[in-house]
């Protein structure tokens, strides 16, 4: 589990996050950290809204079929939480959403919309066989 | 991520090196709308060692473009490959912009 308070401490640790990434399953790893890296902006600066006080959690769990990703954070929930992305082509904001719907299988809030759920199905053509994630 | 900037013409020439972050695009987007400030409106911004950009690098990119097209300006982006490309492609921003190798 990776957890964190601020950008500047996401920064250090997106390299350990990719290198976890490649562990779990190459083909994909930089996909997923395309949509982690969209899923923690949206809980620094929509969820906690850069209140350093709080905390972003992510936690990467592999299983024989998928790789689910939580991102946590301890705002009052994303309004938007259950609406699909759905970009004007113009838009400078909120593409973020877009690129996450594009990168994994499927996301889901939880009720309070305080947390995404990423899950990328994997490919056993190119991904390692199943082992349990050290980190966690 | 490293920003170098020249003035060729009346261009300003972005090359753009390593990964675009959320903090990397608040500092291009500082640069750039500097120099249409300055009055330049001709945007040519080279991707060939940029191996990753996010939505708020994307939306910086379109909020220049928006800028400089009603003063008949454009940006133009270079080398953009792999997932770089990728994305352009997914999010159609290849259709907002000039995109060549």
């Amino acid at each position: 589990m990776y957890s964190f308070s601020s950008l500047a401490e996401f920064a250090i640790l997106r390299d350990s996050i990719k290198r976890e990434l490649v562990q779990t399953c190459e083909e994909d790893a930089l996909r997923l950290f395309i949509a982690i890296n969209e899923g923690v902006n949206n809980a620094i600066f929509h969820g906690n809204k850069e209140d350093n006080t709080k905390k972003v959690q992510i936690i990467i769990e592999r299983s024989p079929e998928d790789v689910q990703i939580i991102i946590r954070d301890e705002g009052d929930g994303f309004v938007n939480a259950k609406k699909t992305a759905d970009m004007e082509l113009w838009d400078e904001n909120g593409r973020g959403l877009e690129l996450i719907g594009l990168y994994v299988d499927s996301c889901w809030w939880n009720t309070k919309g305080n947390e995404i759920t990423l899950v990328k199905k994997i490919n056993p053509a190119y991904c390692k066989p199943f082992r349990t994630c050290t980190s966690l | 991520m490293e920003i170098t900037t020249n003035i060729s013409e009346k261009e300003v020439i972005v090359t753009l090196a390593g990964s675009m972050y959320v903090e990397d695009a608040a500092v291009l987007r500082e640069k750039l709308m500097g120099f249409i400030e300055s009055g330049y409106k001709q945007f040519v911004i080279k991707l060939h060692n940029v191996d990753y950009i996010d939505s708020s690098g994307l939306g910086v990119l379109v909020a220049i473009q928006k800028k400089v097209l009603p003063k008949e300006g454009h940006v133009t982006l270079t080398g953009a490959k792999g997932v770089v490309k990728e994305l352009f492609e997914l999010t159609r921003l290849n259709k907002v912009f000039t995109m060549q190798a």
